[in-house]
């Protein structure tokens, strides 16, 4: 018996670690951290100490790019000064997840991106269908707002436009590891769940971009399969990761409450310019990022301000303004040409999957803050990981 | 890697994995509501209302004197949270209570709320003790009567209404142990279900 004991204990101590799997152990851990933190669970849980695990996964991850990743030492100082910038990021934003990210993205060496995918379908998966359950049972609240009497359920999560995101960013994910066995039942299947996920959260704008999106990967297939027309299309797609940017932040920055069509694009937007404009008014630009005071909507707290005093709600919903505003304008940048180098990159290969879900990311960072946030965003981890490519039935390429 | 799982495989993954989820299903609840047990205290939460406003019988503007007392209703909530009226309060208590609350927890355990377009103020105070909490809602009450006059030289009036009693002091327990452990256990349950995912993958892997 105790001979047993002493194998097994043998087997487990003598088992392999990889760095892929170190990895990936980091990747579960932080994902379901990051995910609670959205979710009304927090009512009775302290953010420091899921944070403090997120930090520690941090760390792991930081051994694993010295210990396992075996980069030269001028690559190194590169990764860890750019890691540096992410903590400077940090201190001043009081904001996470830049810095949770960038340790993903930079460890993100010899780890197969197939499997991140994976993994990350699975753990969204499974958080997201029980925390819809237990928010229907009354484990923990469902949230429920109101946008001219049309309830809105956030089922869980704090905010039912966050809901909508997670939906949005996993079917992204769903596509992107199904991509070579997508049929048209699929793509029926994906707008029942639009539709589904409109009725529950009302979020409109997301809901135009699941079927924006599904257009965008008909048109990802045309061009791999070879159709010229959609090839030149998906072609342009990686300068549009700069230009919407760029066009929406001239919105943002020229926005003024005389105009009568910029109003209405405002209010097709939920206010987003109008906010984005008093950003910059307040807070104005920065290089290495700053602490902005900001109310949501999201949470207990955010619904009783919804009821009682809407109107000291203050957001920077968009992705990009954020990198400008709160993150600085370094960051920003940095992660600008991350988006750009993986859409080149698989461009380059004449691979246009990737290049059309980072598009597809590149719009719904305009108005929402999920582009750098882990437990929604997985792809900016394509930057570094393995086998980001793949093949497509009877093609063959290097 | 071929992914399309049925619903089969699910299931037997979710069967083969069913103890590690209970368990920390149980771990989960376990932790939760022990925690929960330890931290549990009972506080008791005694209230009392005031009504604050002119006299209307010698005033030829009546309507206008109440709106403008109901928008006042704001400002008295600061005002009994303000030191001055404190102070005035804790003098006011017994001995006993007064070594035991100094101002500032008066002032934290002081909770005052009006409703919309109404001149009645609610004073509550909750802590550890219920004769205590009723005290000093009533002392807080006749405290603001006393120092209104000082801090308002408006020629409005507080009238208290009926004094905050003993045996009316609500009690409230907090955390609750069993709502801990569910949360707990659904915790728990998460936490077994990814602990079972990936080590499934982690075998299929290796």
């Amino acid at each position: 018996m105790v001979s047993r004991l002493r194998n097994k204990w043998q087997t487990i101590m003598n088992t392999e670690i990889t760095g892929e799997s170190l990895y990936m152990f980091a990747f579960v851990v932080v994902l379901f951290v990051s995910f609670i933190i959205n979710t009304t669970f927090m009512s009775y849980l302290v953010v420091k100490y899921l944070n403090y695990i997120a930090y520690l996964m941090v760390g792991l991850l930081l051994i694993k790019i010295v210990t396992f990743d075996h980069y030269q030492w001028w690559q190194l100082l590169i990764l860890f000064g750019i890691f540096g910038l992410a903590v400077i990021s940090w201190r001043k934003s009081k904001i996470t997840s830049l810095m949770i990210m960038t340790a993903f993205v930079i460890a993100a060496r010899n780890v197969d991106f197939d499997k991140i995918i994976h993994t990350y379908l699975w753990v969204n998966g499974i958080l997201l269908s029980m925390t819809f359950l237990y928010s229907v049972i009354g484990v923990i609240t469902n949230l429920t707002y109101y946008r001219s009497r049309i309830p809105r359920l956030a089922l869980g999560i704090d905010y039912p436009t966050d809901l909508a995101a997670y939906v949005l960013y996993w079917i992204f994910a769903w596509c992107f590891y199904h991509y070579e066995d997508l049929t048209f039942r699929d793509y029926f299947v994906i707008v029942i769940v639009d539709l589904l996920m409109f009725l529950v959260t009302n979020a409109r704008l997301d809901g135009l971009m699941i079927l924006l999106f599904i257009i965008t990967i008909l048109l990802a297939k045309r061009a791999d399969s070879g159709k010229k027309i959609s090839i030149n299309i998906c072609k342009t797609f990686w300068f549009l990761n700069i230009v919407l940017p760029y066009v929406y932040f001239l919105f943002n920055y020229f926005y003024s409450g005389d105009n009568g069509i910029m109003r209405r694009i405002n209010g097709l937007l939920s206010g987003r310019l109008e906010l984005g404009r008093r950003g910059l008014n307040t807070y104005g630009l920065t290089v290495f990022g700053q602490h902005i005071a900001e109310r949501g909507w999201g949470g207990s707290s955010g619904l009783k301000m919804a009821k009682k005093q809407p109107w000291r709600y203050f957001f920077i919903d968009s992705s990009y303004m954020r990198l400008l505003l709160i993150y600085g304008l370094l960051i920003g940048a940095l992660v600008v040409v991350v988006i750009i180098a993986i859409s080149i990159r698989s461009t380059l290969k004449h691979e246009y999957l990737l290049t059309a879900i980072m598009l597809m990311i590149t719009i719904s960072s305009l108005i929402d803050q999920h582009l750098l946030e882990i437990t929604f965003n997985p792809f900016l981890i394509a930057l570094l990981a393995n086998n980001v490519n793949y093949g497509v039935k009877g093609d063959n390429y290097e | 890697m071929n992914s399309k799982q049925s619903l089969a495989n699910i299931s037997k993954i979710i069967l083969k994995n069913l103890i590690i989820i209970v368990i920390f299903m149980i771990l989960g609840g376990g932790c939760a509501g022990l925690y929960a047990k330890h931290k549990q205290t009972t506080s008791y939460s005694a209230r009392t209302n005031i009504v604050i406003g002119h006299n209307l019988d010698r005033n030829n503007y009546r309507n206008s004197t109440v709106m403008s007392d109901l928008n006042m209703m704001d400002t008295y909530e600061d005002q009994i949270k303000d030191p001055q009226v404190m102070r005035k309060a804790h003098s006011l208590l017994p001995k006993k209570l007064r070594y035991r609350y100094n101002v500032s927890d008066l002032t934290k355990d002081t909770h005052t709320s009006s409703e919309d377009h109404s001149l009645v103020m609610e004073i509550r105070v909750t802590t550890d003790n219920p004769n205590a909490s009723t005290k000093i809602a009533n002392s807080v009450a006749h405290a603001f009567k006393d120092e209104f006059r000082s801090m308002n030289p408006s020629s409005a009036e507080v009238k208290l209404l009926a004094p905050a009693r003993k045996s009316d002091a609500v009690s409230r327990t907090s955390p609750s142990a069993k709502k801990y452990a569910v949360l707990g256990a659904a915790l728990g349950a998460l936490i077994g279900m990814l602990i079972a995912f990936g080590w499934t993958s982690y075998k299929k892997i290796n």
